[in-house]
């Protein structure tokens, strides 16, 4: 009986149809699926880098300051701008200064927000304590819409003056360790007394610096500068007429950016000069 | 994941065992289809190294007797088809060897099991208990009692 049942089963054979079909399903179902298994890893794979790097670009564009914004009273704070206006670094000088940025949180903050949150809150001091504005930017373009929106709100405000300021002047300003609008009066009562010094300077209020250059001024017999809450005669352009001046850093106001060749540093490494 | 030769040469070596197999359980060509798509594919996606010819076909053993239960247990798949018309899909067999199988396949299941791997593939009852997953005994017992339906049905000596 085992001799029959083991022919009869070794009559059954799988025919040579059977076993092409299934080796062709069988590689069929193999192939697309290694396949679609790298398509998709590959994928996975683009999609993170794609993403890390958006992130990566997105961060780095949103925290490079392309723009600076003095605001200098009785004590300095210099905003950093990034190219959406926004406030993504507040530098103090001084020990007010210090204390004043510890106070405020004004990250984040649309720049012309936070000038008007400095100025409403009383942060700057009195409303006649003189401030001084001072916007200086990589692209002209920006600085200028800044300084617009800047002084715009700034209006209401008798005591502020707005001006725009050269790129390389602010890098000087912080190489000096003083905000910009101080910078500015430094140079200029270092014109008329050569003796003063930056350390001088730092130790000074803005009022104090002012008086000094006031008196400087009357001293060598020459017109004591107008009261810095002058309205629209302080928004004006580092024109360059002065001789501590180094041409027209921005090209504000006059609409060409001649001058500066070169470019010089700024906090964040960034040339801020024009090779026209 | 194994490779299109290694996929052919199994092929060649173990695709009657596995139509044996699904003889024994499945009564239609479009099952055993699906059955020898289930159980090759698994070969392909599995990397176990065989130590030998024997051990590969144990493994194929077990695997198709699984994927026909499978098979079976789909409700959707619960239909029969006449013992007849199973064995003329199953191969051109001669009527001398129809009358065994159709024999065998009367039997039910857990018998037919044990036959076919007693007697054609030569397992001893350990060996089909370990395939199985049944106790030595219980593999006694359903060799005896399917030894004896066969006897009943065939006629003749267990050695003719």
């Amino acid at each position: 009986m085992n001799k029959r049942i083991y022919a009869a089963f070794d009559e059954v054979k799988a025919s040579e149809e059977l076993k092409a079909r299934t080796l062709e399903r069988v590689s069929a179902q193999i192939t697309p699926r290694t396949h679609r298994s790298h398509v998709r890893r590959l994928a996975v794979a683009m999609a993170s880098f794609l993403l890390v790097l958006l992130g990566a670009g997105s961060y780095l564009v949103y925290f490079t300051p392309t723009a600076a914004v003095s605001v200098d009273a009785e004590s300095g704070l210099s905003l950093e701008v990034n190219r959406f206006d926004r406030v993504i670094g507040v530098s103090s000088y001084g020990q007010e200064g210090s204390a004043l940025v510890s106070e405020l949180n004004l990250h984040h903050l649309d720049c012309a927000e936070a000038v008007d949150r400095l100025l409403s809150q009383g942060y700057l001091g009195t409303e006649d304590t003189p401030v001084s504005i001072t916007v200086a930017g990589e692209d002209p373009n920006q600085s200028n819409e800044l300084l617009e929106r800047v002084s715009a709100c700034t209006a209401s405000y008798g005591n502020v003056c707005c001006a725009a300021g050269s790129a390389e002047e602010s890098a000087q300003a912080q190489a000096a360790g003083l905000p910009l609008g101080k910078y500015r009066l430094y140079v200029e009562l270092q014109a008329l007394e050569p003796s003063i010094t930056v350390q001088e300077v730092q130790n000074m209020s803005m009022p104090e610096l002012r008086d000094r250059l006031a008196a400087a001024q009357t001293a060598a017999g020459l017109p004591v500068d107008t009261d810095p809450s002058a309205g629209d005669a302080c928004v004006n352009v580092d024109s360059g007429e002065s001789e501590h001046s180094h041409g027209n850093g921005n090209g504000y106001g006059s609409g060409n950016g001649n001058g500066n060749s070169g470019s010089s540093g700024h906090g964040h490494g960034h040339g801020y000069g024009h090779d026209d | 994941m194994r490779s299109e030769e290694e996929l052919q040469g199994a092929m060649e070596r173990q695709a009657d065992t596995v139509r044996r197999l699904c003889l024994l359980h499945l009564k239609n060509e479009a099952d055993t289809e699906d059955t020898f798509q289930t159980v090759f594919l698994k070969y392909a996606l599995n990397s176990t190294q065989f130590e030998s010819e024997e051990h590969e076909r144990a493994w194929f053993i077990r695997v198709t007797l699984n994927a026909c239960r499978d098979l079976l247990r789909s409700l959707l798949r619960r239909r029969t088809v006449p013992l007849e018309e199973a064995l003329q899909q199953a191969a051109p067999v001669s009527s001398e060897h129809s009358e065994v199988l159709e024999a065998v396949l009367s039997l039910p299941v857990k018998y037919r099991e044990v036959i076919y791997l007693s007697y054609y593939e030569g397992y001893t009852a350990p060996e089909i208990g370990q395939i199985l997953g049944k106790k030595v005994n219980t593999i006694y017992t359903l060799l005896t009692r399917a030894k004896r339906l066969l006897r009943e049905a065939l006629g003749g000596d267990e050695d003719e």
